[in-house]
């Protein structure tokens, strides 16, 4: 039976330990790398799927149930929703009522993009736009 | 006492049983067959370097346990191998006072002596004999019998073998041991491998979710280009709610009457009817840096840019 020098034994286990734990030390570099990356996109993800949730059309519902509600339907404030988009206006409206709806606006987490509150005879003159990416 | 100086070379026939006498100089050692092992074999072979592969399994079942190194070579159509260990030669010549740094080469007594030349008496006590082709070193018998032992007009041989200076440092059982030893440090650094790649494997997959789960856009690129376009919406909103705050509590606190207020796309504008302090106002707004105008009417006039 041929027999293989130890010493070859010895030098070729030596360079297989060598090279396992330089692959390792590599894959865990790259695993590393990976958990970074990966806390970064989730990050990423949850903070624009929050920012998405707070600005999606879904919450003019709640706004829309207010404009319909007889007290500001009484006071003369008048809406136009447009896909993307709500206009609200009124002439010489009640103050309580235009305070409700700016109130209702301004706490809430919408995109105004428009805001004009002018003082008329007895009430206000509002004029209002939200928009919705 | 068996020594001779051969052109520039001492020999001398080493042996446990014999007295050795060397000159200092440098020598060719004899070893006696009393240091090695030798057979003939009809190995179906014609190369040497083969052949002397072959050595340590031929000699496997006739060698006690130790440290062999192997030699042979071709004579009559057989295969002689030698197998000898290399640290009772190194023990040996530095019992008998010989400096192996001064021995040029090493030779075997069946390779340099002559059928011709035996059965040689090499002392009182022990002879050399050809006993089926093999020199073997024998008790003396018959002193009338034999030669004397001459090496002066020995012409050595091609047939060496050279033995190292130090002994191997480490012996094949701790080199195997060591190899075992990093063998496993490499099984255990490659199972560690494969349970890394696993979690990575596992890591890709979840991230690769990440973006289906949120209902988001494919790429990174896109995802921050939006999530940019987002906080700059909650800036600028932040921004008008906290100026809007800021000109409604002038306005209570002074009991000052807002005209009008609007909310532009780069602006805030507001006009107070009486403002008589315009301190507070300067105090309240002073981190938007408002330009506050004064109108004809008395009226004041205060806008932020956005």
């Amino acid at each position: 039976m041929k027999r293989i020098n130890p010493l070859y034994i010895l030098i070729l286990s030596l360079a297989a330990a060598f090279f396992a734990a330089y692959s390792a030390s590599k894959k865990e570099k790259e695993l590393e790398k990976l958990q970074i990356e990966y806390r970064e996109k989730k990050d990423l993800a949850l903070r624009l799927w929050a920012l998405k949730n707070a600005y999606s059309p879904k919450r003019k519902r709640a706004l829309l149930q207010l404009l319909r509600s007889q007290k500001v339907q009484k006071s003369g404030i008048k809406f136009d929703e447009k896909p993307n988009r709500l206009e609200i206006s009124g002439k010489n409206v009640d103050a309580k009522a235009a305070n409700l709806v700016v109130s209702k606006v301004l706490n809430g987490t919408y995109n105004l993009k428009k805001l004009a509150l002018r003082k008329a005879n007895k009430g206000l003159d509002l004029e209002m736009e939200i928009v919705w990416r | 006492m068996f020594s001779k100086f051969k052109t520039d070379l001492e020999i001398l026939f080493l042996d446990p049983d014999l007295e050795l006498q060397p000159k200092g100089g440098k020598a060719a050692v004899i070893l006696s067959p009393a240091l090695y092992w030798v057979r003939g074999f009809d190995l179906p072979l014609q190369n040497e370097k083969e052949a002397k592969k072959l050595l340590p399994t031929l000699f496997e079942d006739f060698l006690p346990d130790g440290e062999f190194r192997y030699f042979g070579y071709f004579q009559n159509g057989r295969y002689i191998g030698f197998a000898f260990e290399e640290e009772k030669i190194r023990t040996l010549l530095a019992q008998k006072g010989v400096e192996l740094a001064n021995v040029e080469t090493f030779h075997f007594a069946q390779s340099e002596l002559d059928k011709e030349a035996l059965p040689a008496k090499l002392d009182d006590r022990w002879m050399l004999a050809d006993v089926e082709g093999i020199v073997v070193k024998l008790p003396l018998l018959d002193p009338a019998k034999v030669k004397p032992l001459e090496l002066t007009t020995k012409k050595l041989s091609p047939k060496t073998v050279k033995i190292e200076r130090y002994a191997t440092p480490v012996a094949t059982k701790t080199l195997y041991m060591l190899s075992a030893v990093f063998l496993l440090f490499g099984v255990l650094y490659g199972l560690q491998w494969l349970r890394i790649e696993q979690e990575v494997v596992h890591l890709q997959k979840r991230s690769d979710e990440i973006f289906k789960k949120y209902a988001l856009m494919p790429t990174m690129t896109q995802n921050k280009s939006i999530l940019k376009k987002y906080e700059t919406i909650v800036a600028k909103q932040k921004k008008i709610r906290k100026i809007i705050a800021a000109l409604l509590k002038v306005s209570h606190t002074q009991e000052n009457h807002l005209r009008s207020l609007n909310v532009r796309e780069k602006s805030v504008h507001a006009v107070f009817d009486d403002l008589q302090h315009q301190n507070d106002l300067i105090q309240h707004l002073q981190a938007f840096n408002p330009r506050i105008r004064k109108l004809k009417n008395g009226a004041v006039s205060v806008e932020v840019a956005l």
